[in-house]
């Protein structure tokens, strides 16, 4: 892919300056730039329904749904008690859902959630090794009490590692 | 308004125990979700607050003590203690209106509109009668540092109210303190009652001091450029029929319905605040208006009574939404209606005014018609606007410009209010005659000020 100058050089900028903001740098692919929607692509409504408005009425709701007119998305946000705010993250959902129409897989959102799945499935994996280790290790301290009896004192490593399975527990050991 | 299905209590049961409850104030179950979440945020909060002082409080207990109340009809604004203003999250308590959503996408046009003008003077000055919480000023403030720093503000809300001063302080104070706004321009708030004749003997009635007056006693400028206001204006009819119970009930009458005249009932009622603030726009030389109304009815009798003074260079109506880029505008009685939804706000302006709204392209067509002899008013036309304060010290701010013939127009207009304030009085004619005594007093004064200035 071929990159703008300035964006080809920005890992260099990174890598060059004193980053304190790691997370951004972990990802293994570079995120799509964000999404731009131009006032004129939406139409914005605030639903207050009909009926008298002003002093006589005092709305709590504060709902924003906004309508992306090209692609016919239809994005409503009311979770907060400022409009404002609630304007502010319907549009920041509605850019996603637009990118998703766009990209696909590339999209943010996507790329977000997949990276996010891969370090889930490493972490359970890491899990399921650990509990495993552990389940065994429990087995292997169990043995290990019976082999103390015969071997001297001082010698753990070489009673791991006459056990069979406990070079297992090493690799977890040397790892964490 | 109809009973809430016994299918759509047990949804709401469904979702949570107290939701139910809160099914009548809301109507809807999405709002009562979003409201019993916001109750539940609240009482956490406020019980953490206190466990750290040491008292020992339940959650659930508090919780379900807001629901009760809320169930009751009291607005969650009071429950909660504050309410979302544009940006600013505005302090409520009751006794003071809770600011509106409608009058803050107003008051956010309007500073939209200004702060992108080219012309405005070093010192901009905004007066907003009968301001509440003091969300106006304030909102204003936040909205013309967003984009400038050239312009120093000077804001200053009147309220007839101790209890809302005393409130509009306190969110003043509250949100210089915690950065919100800029630490730029001065906001003041002042007591003053907005229909008090500034004629009339100040000490019969305790706590009637009119605007002008008041302005005076604390050294005030008596100039001020534009004049924002969201004043009482619901009819004693509508405030039964219209307003919602929880308005009624909670919210003080005082900020609603205008107080009663001798033969002054109904509509007119309901429409008594406006005469007197477009007077004070007359007297304070303001730029820009800008009065929120009820509906396009109460619009419309407004913008008339604004044009029959014949101070206006232009008069539109804003609806609730006045702040889309290619918002449908439409011409309603000879005004044109911008935006949508409901009518809520009447904007005037004049002179220099039409710039800062950026409609320069109407030429003020009736200044020299109606004004020939009045050369003091040529500074309301283009050239640099840094000016625009000079001459003030020199013109005692009682002085009309108005020509006999306008005020003729003008008495017409509001004979009704006249008569009614003379009634009032128990002697007519005389405030009347002091006026005009006061015109040709100082009328030698005004020829001056232009040629002093070389304009």
């Amino acid at each position: 892919m071929a990159l703008p100058p300035l964006l080809r050089r920005l890992p260099m900028l990174a890598r060059s300056t004193r980053s304190f903001a790691t997370s951004a740098l972990l990802l293994s692919k570079p995120l799509p730039p964000r999404r731009v929607i131009l006032d004129s692509e939406i139409i914005e409504k605030f639903l207050h329904g009909s009926g008298p408005g002003g002093q006589k009425i005092n709305k709590t709701s504060s709902a924003v749904q906004l309508k992306h007119l090209p692609t016919g998305i239809v994005v409503k946000y009311q979770d907060t008690r400022s409009r404002s705010l609630n304007r502010k993250r319907a549009r920041q959902i509605l850019g996603e859902k637009i990118e998703e129409l766009e990209l696909g897989e590339n999209a943010r959102t996507r790329v977000k959630a997949r990276e996010k799945s891969k370090k889930k499935g490493s972490a359970d994996k890491k899990k399921r090794r650990k509990y495993r280790a552990l389940a065994e290790g429990k087995e292997g301290v169990e043995a290990e009490e019976d082999v103390e009896d015969g071997v001297g004192e001082g010698s753990e490593p070489a009673a791991v590692e006459v056990e069979t399975g406990q070079s297992k527990v090493q690799d977890w050991k040397s790892e964490g | 308004m109809p009973r809430i299905s016994t299918s759509a209590l047990r949804k709401a049961y469904a979702v949570d125990a107290l939701l139910p409850r809160l099914l009548p104030p809301c109507r809807d179950l999405r709002a009562a979700q979003n409201e019993l979440r916001w109750l539940r945020e609240h009482a956490d909060h406020v019980a953490d607050a206190r466990r750290a002082q040491g008292d020992t409080v339940s959650k659930s207990a508090l919780l379900r003590d807001l629901v009760k109340q809320r169930a009751s009809g009291k607005p969650l604004q009071y429950l909660l203690g504050t309410e979302f203003f544009g940006d600013l999250e505005i302090r409520c308590r009751p006794g003071v209106l809770i600011p509106r959503q409608d009058t803050a996408a107003s008051v956010q046009h309007l500073a939209r509109l200004v702060r992108k003008a080219q012309n405005l003077p070093s010192e901009l000055r905004v007066l907003d009668l009968c301001t509440g919480t003091g969300c106006i000023p304030l909102l204003f403030h936040h909205e013309l540092y967003a984009a400038r720093a050239d312009v120093e503000l000077r804001a200053l809300g009147i309220d007839i109210s101790g209890k809302a001063l005393q409130l509009a302080g306190h969110n003043h104070s509250r949100l210089r303190g915690d950065k919100t706004l800029a630490d730029k321009g001065s906001i003041h708030y002042m007591q003053a009652d907005v229909l008090a004749n500034p004629f009339a003997d100040a000490t019969r009635g305790r706590g009637r001091i009119a605007v002008s007056t008041a302005l005076r006693h604390a050294r005030l400028p008596h100039i001020w450029d534009i004049l924002i206001s969201n004043p009482p204006y619901i009819s004693p009819s509508g405030y039964w029929k219209t307003t919602t119970r929880s308005v009624r009930g909670f919210e003080p009458k005082l900020a609603l319905v205008p107080p009663p005249t001798a033969g002054n009932s109904g509509i007119a009622q309901g429409d008594r605040f406006y005469p007197p603030i477009l007077d004070i726009a007359s007297e304070v030389e303001a730029k820009i208006v800008l009065l929120e109304v009820a509906d396009l009815g109460q619009a419309l009798r407004v913008a008339r009574a604004a044009q029959a003074l014949r101070m206006f260079d232009g008069i539109e109506i804003w609806r609730e939404q006045p702040n889309e880029p290619d918002s449908p505008s439409s011409e309603v009685a000879g005004f044109r209606v911008l935006g949508e939804g409901n009518a809520r706000s009447v904007i005037c302006w004049r002179g220099t005014g039409a710039a800062w709204l950026g409609k320069s392209e109407r030429a003020p067509a009736y200044e020299d018609v109606a004004f020939p002899d009045v050369s003091h008013r040529a500074r309301f036309r283009t050239g640099p606007v840094s000016v625009v304060h000079q001459g003030e010290a020199l013109r005692p701010y009682w002085v009309k410009h108005l020509n006999e013939e306008q005020k003729a127009v003008k008495h017409n207009v509001w004979r009704d209010m006249e008569t009614n304030a003379a009634r009032e009085r128990g002697h007519s004619g005389a405030p009347e005659k002091q006026e005009l005594d006061t015109t040709v007093a100082h009328a030698e004064v005004l020829p001056k000020v232009p040629k002093k200035r070389g304009l």
